[in-house]
């Protein structure tokens, strides 16, 4: 699983599982590009993935006198590896800690430390580690943010100028609510979304809306989150005027635009969000990384006892990845982070690294929270701990439940 | 006709000229893990290799030699696909840091026609 080469520099090089953990060509160059962009200066504690050939680890050692670093090894080998084919001097200086199997360190406030999680070693461990899942995760939240962290905070400053309603806790106890997202199965369960929209509060997320006009379904509320333009495209304002919950940080023109009642969500997390929720004593939400786990997290704090999963398929048959009048259908084509995971139906299908994140985190979800949680999509992927729903059963649940009741929401949402 | 031939020579050579810095950024991007902007440009690249390819075909036929030999470029491609498939972004970095970079550094100007 590990090979060692010689580069071009004459410098020693590792592969992981086939692939390149640094330059085949200039090893120290390319981490010094890599973490001369990475490093946030303010910080001299480091938490890294990885001791490898020890470059890494040299490089913040040199460059910051006054740095600590506790290193998490992706396998025990590392050590020989870097004492015998690395920067071997990394593992005598004192202010390198390599952690122990329960990442004990002892008593660091791991919030005051930079966590560097280098892409390429994600990758490179393979889906088989233990750490994968948790890595991915990371390592997405982390590239979302380098990418929209601009963006974040220019929607952040303009949306909190709009003085929209937020929500607050109460004890009141809902009943049961449709999570609708826009994956290829919703073409199939909508019917009965149609059936039983009076049973239940449907929340949609924006990109699944049109299937839903398009059906004739409005939903009780919509959720937004996107900080990207690409939310233009998703979220139609000119037909639907109905209620509209968004992220702090989604997109300010969509949101500006909205003509319904507008409550703002703040997530955890997030400097600026943590910092202007604490002043309103506004809630904090995980928002889990995608829109649909963020409205599983609103869910759960409006107290619903019952959700049903809509086209939430993290998963894809061919190549398409949403539904038939869904503003996010793409067709998917050579992709690079195509992966497999096993679906409601026993088959295979094509998943994406993003999806198997939302999956990690739902199935984390499922096992904190006192809601139940099904899954009406029988091609989408098998969720751990979300039971799928076949629709017989559904029918079942649902033939002696009352009409639904709306009233609960104005207990809920508050002006600031 | 000249005209045409020595308008699509100039853009060739400008095109040409550019490329090295290109891939130098290409390279700069996927290093510090800028995926959107390193596969866009990747993706702008490769459709300029078909470019390139195309008019040097034309330029051929209409009796100007063009040496720069673009099927080691298809071979490059062919590694940065495989690179990409496997998520081995790093491989891919140095093909364009150290590979295609140098590869049009030394590429000659064609000479425009009289």
């Amino acid at each position: 699983m590990w090979k060692i080469e010689k580069s071009k520099t004459k410098k020693n090089t590792l592969l992981l599982n086939g692939r390149y953990l640094y330059s085949r060509y200039d090893p120290e160059s390319d981490v010094a590009k890599f973490l001369s962009k990475e490093i946030k200066n303010e910080n001299n504690k480091f938490l890294l993935l990885g001791l490898g050939l020890g470059y890494h680890a040299k490089y913040i050692l040199d460059k910051f006198k006054n740095s600590k670093i506790f290193i998490i090894l992706i396998s025990t080998d590392e050590i020989n590896i870097c004492e015998q084919h690395g920067m071997k001097e990394v593992l005598d200086d004192k202010r390198l800690i390599i952690l122990n199997k329960n990442f004990n360190m002892l008593q660091e406030d791991i919030s005051k430390m930079q966590l560097i999680v280098p892409l390429a070693w994600v990758k490179a461990i393979g889906m088989e580690h233990p750490l994968y899942v948790l890595l991915e995760v990371i390592k997405t939240n982390q590239l979302s943010f380098k990418e929209q962290g601009f963006l974040m905070k220019e929607n952040f400053e303009s949306n909190v100028k709009l003085g929209d309603s937020t929500i607050s806790k109460t004890n009141v106890a809902n009943g049961r609510a449709f999570l609708v997202s826009a994956g290829p199965s919703l073409d199939l369960t909508i019917k009965l979304i149609k059936q039983y929209n009076n049973k239940a509060f449907i929340l949609s997320v924006g990109s699944a809306l049109q299937t839903l006009l398009k059906n004739n379904i409005i939903p009780d509320a919509v959720i937004i989150s996107d900080a990207t333009s690409r939310l233009t495209n998703q979220f139609n304002y000119k037909e639907y005027k109905g209620l509209l919950f968004y992220l702090s940080t989604a997109n300010h023109e969509v949101v500006k635009n909205h003509a319904g009642l507008k409550v703002i969500l703040f997530q955890q997390n997030y400097n600026l969000s943590e910092k202007f929720a604490e002043m309103y004593s506004a809630p904090l939400l995980d928002t889990g990384g995608s829109v649909a786990t963020l409205a599983l997290s609103l869910l759960e704090f409006l107290n619903f006892n019952e959700v049903y999963l809509f086209g939430q398929d993290l998963g894809f048959e061919h190549n398409r990845t949403h539904a038939t009048h869904s503003a996010s259908n793409t067709s998917l084509i050579n992709s690079i982070n195509q992966k497999h995971l096993i679906a409601n139906n026993g088959e295979m299908i094509n998943t994406r690294s993003d999806f198997i994140t939302f999956k990690y985190w739902f199935e984390q979800k499922a096992i904190t929270t006192n809601m139940k949680i099904y899954n009406t999509s029988y091609m989408g992927a098998k969720i751990k701990n979300i039971p799928y729903i076949s629709q017989q059963l559904f029918e079942f649940h649902f033939s002696k439940v009352p009409q639904k009741d709306l009233s609960f929401l104005e207990k809920y949402i508050n002006t600031l | 006709m000249n005209q045409l031939i020595n308008d699509t020579i100039n853009s060739f050579n400008e095109y040409v000229k550019i490329i090295p810095g290109g891939t130098l950024e290409i390279s700069k991007f996927l290093r510090e893990e800028n995926l959107p902007l390193a596969l866009q440009s990747i993706k702008d690249f490769t459709e300029g290799v078909i470019w390139l390819t195309d008019v040097k075909e034309a330029l051929g036929k209409s009796g100007v030699e063009v040496e720069l030999e673009l099927e080691s470029i298809h071979d490059f491609l062919i590694e940065i696909n495989e690179g990409l498939e496997i998520q081995d972004f790093i491989l891919v970095a140095d093909i364009f840091e150290y590979e295609i970079a140098t590869f049009f550094k030394d590429v000659a100007e064609i000479q425009t026609v009289c």
